[in-house]
């Protein structure tokens, strides 16, 4: 038996355990709810690994890339552009944020050592709050669902609408192709070759630049559609929404899963969706303050003990 | 994953932990400042005596709580305890240990932010435009001048002197509440300092005020960690307060039905659940659920929340939380299908802002509020529109009289009769403010709750406003249901 099928029918087997424990107490709506909730985070957590992957930064501006999405669909949508086409506008400049984030901050400081990529991003992210408000106001908005239709059907006691059903469709269309591109592409080969050996990758003929472009890009992308299908589920949305709500559980669940790791992305964020959800729902843990956090913290002291590198991770 | 790769790995987690920590409000140390004592003496030292009120005997309406004794000290201890709740009255069964105690203000007269050369009184202010309740920055902005605006033009303060008022975004942090406070007081130099909503951002900075001897006004909010400042006034009834009209409201208006908590997560808010435990117990309701609703709550820990509620049959969810938190707990709730009544004390969670993005899934809502709203102010303070469309509007036609601006006229309206009752400005001082304040005398403004303070009571009003949700208006809003009510 490999080392990885030992590991996944340990992980397995833990999954299963847990799932029949949350059954015995009575939590299976937590567990959906969590399942619904995580995938949000595993969303948001996708855009980090892929910027990690390929350029070994801690992006702290990845939830205002779907934040600024999402303040983009609520002008396109209130200016009576189809939502089909408010959301391509969206995911637009998500995505030209993300390049001008390359080319105005992350480029200028390509050489830096990466802890000023990471105070870099954080300010980027400050940065998108202060021109929201500035823009914006800081009130509360609402935003339009793509789909509006909820409790399309109950599993355990839990509803699921079918904006919540697109998220978790398009969550898992986007792991399977994220997977299949790094793994199967030339271009895929080459972002992961340019984050191990930059140098070597240049030598070859490739432009680290140019693929540090493509990446932050794509990285921006997948912010901007965390932003555009989890905000209008909670139905209003302010400056820093997602930073706010979102980022810190997703850096969460891209550690617990694994920083290199795409599916270790999705598995983090399930994860920790369904801690959070248990910590709040549970009756044990009522009176412990700050219960929601606390949880993910020792499930996620928990992980890098046994695993230091995280659920799917690899070490070097 | 290599060596590299693990460093930044623990300096990214630490970071994240730090950033975590913020939402641990640290920075709202709670006062242990002895309470009981007078502390409005001016005596040159001493010792405060406990407070030894009895218990109040209220009957409906009319209870009182014991007064808290008075141990006139400037240097000595204030006395720590004072008389207990009031029973069985519906009204006023705050608990009322008395104040201060310890270290009144001494010395010459502080007459820090008064210019007299300018005739300008410098006020601070601080509110939450960012963070988990947000105010509007721009109509603050506006709103805050409105009041004395029209002031000037109808008569002035002291015969000429303006108001002047700095404010600073706290962001919903009590760190940064505290921080902003300092810079009033020690870079701005302001007289006083108000304080327009948050708990924890109120409770970290009145605690900063009292060690500065600055006089701080707010609309209230707990009473722990506020009880036993000397230079503390809230003008209107605290969380805890209001909960036995709110009792009487629900059973009135919606009926007695299962009964589900939903309240913040933090150390201010633990006399307002014990409070309405208490209240709802005794009004026959029963309390299905009891959520500690952490401040990292987001849309989907919201969504857990509610089905928490529906899942212990709550048909009431009392909502003690922050705005954006109630409107996470609401639409997941509405998500769920599951529609129970909205029902809380507070500040903010009445604003249009909240009807508007929380629409329709928060229902008929109702708040209590210090402030009424614009359905109702026309007809209790005639002045207020006009003077914002004389002073705002009709010099930017996009912003037209809102409920943050009656909120602030009528704290500033509060804060004038307070002026007012100091005839002469050369008399104004913050240890001749704190004085009259305490005096007795009673305060009325029309809009925000009478308030009536004493040496051992700084939370001065018995009476509260309700705001319904209408999400049938276009936009949806809040409507007045009830103005100055001691008792539904």
């Amino acid at each position: 038996m490999t080392d990885r099928l030992r590991t996944a029918l340990i992980g397995g087997g833990v999954a299963l355990v847990v799932v029949v424990l949350l059954f015995i107490f009575g939590l299976q709506r937590a567990l959906i709810f969590g399942l619904v909730g995580g995938a949000t985070y595993s969303l948001v957590a996708l855009g980090l690994v892929l910027v990690y992957k390929s350029s070994g930064v801690f992006n702290f501006a990845q939830g205002e890339f779907g934040t600024v999405a999402v303040f983009a669909l609520f002008l396109l949508t209130t200016n009576d552009v189809p939502y089909g086409l408010a959301i391509i506008g969206a995911l637009v400049v998500a995505a030209v944020m993300g390049l001008l984030t390359e080319r105005l901050v992350v480029r200028p400081l390509f050489d830096a050592p990466r802890v000023t990529l990471l105070v870099a991003s954080a300010g980027v992210s400050l940065l998108a709050i202060g021109v929201e408000i500035w823009f914006g106001e800081a009130k509360l908005r609402n935003v339009d669902k793509a789909l509006p239709r909820q409790g399309r059907f109950k599993i355990f006691n839990a509803s699921i609408s079918d904006q919540e059903l697109l998220l978790i469709f398009t969550l898992i269309v986007l792991g399977v192709l994220l997977a299949l591109f790094f793994n199967r592409t030339n271009l895929g080969l080459a972002i992961l070759g340019a984050s191990q050996e930059p140098v070597a990758t240049e030598l070859v003929g490739i432009s680290v630049r140019r693929l540090s472009s493509f990446t932050w890009a794509i990285a921006a992308l997948l912010g901007g559609l965390a932003g555009v299908l989890t905000i209008p589920i909670a139905n209003s949305f302010g400056p820093g929404a997602l930073t706010a709500g979102v980022l810190i559980p997703s850096f969460t669940a891209a550690v617990v899963g694994g920083m290199t790791s795409l599916p270790g992305a999705f598995l983090g964020g399930i994860i920790v969706g369904v801690v959070q959800s248990v910590a709040v729902t549970a009756d044990f843990l009522e009176d412990v303050p700050g219960q929601s956090s606390l949880s993910v913290f020792v499930v996620l002291v928990i992980v890098l003990t046994i695993r230091p590198q995280g659920l799917l991770g690899k070490s070097a | 994953m290599n060596r590299n790769a693990r460093k930044w790995l623990v300096v990214t987690f630490a970071a994240v932990l730090v950033l975590a920590a913020c939402g641990q409000k640290q920075g709202v140390s709670l006062s242990a400042n002895g309470g009981g004592g007078d502390g409005s003496g001016f005596s040159d030292d001493g010792t405060g005596s406990d407070g030894t009120g009895s218990d109040g005997t209220g009957t409906d309406g009319t209870g009182t709580g014991g007064e808290g004794g008075n141990g006139e000290a400037s240097s000595g201890t204030g006395g720590s305890t004072g008389g207990s709740n009031g029973t069985g009255g519906s009204t006023r069964t705050r608990t009322r240990t008395g104040t201060g105690g310890g270290t009144p203000i001494a010395g010459a007269p502080d007459r820090t932010g008064i210019d007299d050369v300018n005739k300008v009184i410098k006020i601070g202010v601080h509110a939450p435009v960012t963070g988990a309740a947000p105010i509007e920055q721009k109509t603050f902005d506006k709103g805050k001048d409105v009041y004395w605006q029209w002031l000037a033009k109808n008569g002035g303060l002291y015969g000429g002197y303006r108001v002047e008022i700095k404010f600073y975004d706290d962001k919903f942090e009590p760190v940064e509440a505290r921080r902003r406070c300092a810079q009033l007081v020690e870079q701005d130099k302001v007289f006083l300092l108000i304080g327009a909503a948050g708990a924890d951002q109120i409770t970290a900075c009145a605690n900063y005020a009292n060690s500065k001897n600055v006089p701080y006004l707010s609309a209230g909010v707990n009473t722990e960690g506020l009880d036993g400042l000397r230079t503390y006034f809230a003008v209107s009834e605290t969380y805890a307060e209001q909960m036995p009209k709110l009792a009487q409201m629900v059973k009135a208006k919606i009926g007695v039905k299962k009964l589900g908590l939903a309240v913040l997560d933090s150390k201010s808010f633990a006399d307002a659940r014990a409070a309405a435990r208490k209240a709802f117990t005794a009004a026959g309701f029963q309390i299905v659920a009891d959520k500690n609703v952490g401040k990292e709550t987001n849309p989907q820990s919201g969504k857990s929340i509610a089905g928490d509620l529906q899942d212990a049959g709550a048909e009431i969810v009392l909502a003690l939380v922050s705005p954006t938190i109630f409107l996470y707990i609401a639409n997941g709730a509405q998500s769920e299908a599951y529609f129970p009544e909205y029902v809380g004390p507070g500040v903010t969670n009445g604003l249009n802002t909240v009807a508007t993005a929380g629409c329709p899934a928060i229902g008929k809502a109702k708040f209590f509020s210090p402030f009424p709203q614009l359905d109702a102010i026309d007809s209790m303070d005639p002045a207020y529109r006009p003077a914002y469309n004389e002073f705002i509007t009709n010099k930017d036609g996009s912003q037209r009289p809102d409920d943050i601006g009656i909120a602030l006229w009528g704290l500033n309206k509060s804060l004038h009769q307070m002026f007012k009752a100091i005839p002469d400005v050369k008399q104004l001082s913050r240890q001749s403010f704190i004085s009259t304040l305490t005096s007795g005398k009673t305060f009325s403004t029309g809009v925000y709750p009478s308030v009536t303070f004493s040496p051992t009571d700084h939370f001065g009003a018995d009476t509260v406003h309700l705001l319904e949700a209408d999400c049938q208006a276009a936009p949806a809003q809040f409507k007045t249901r009830a103005t100055f009510a001691k008792s539904f």
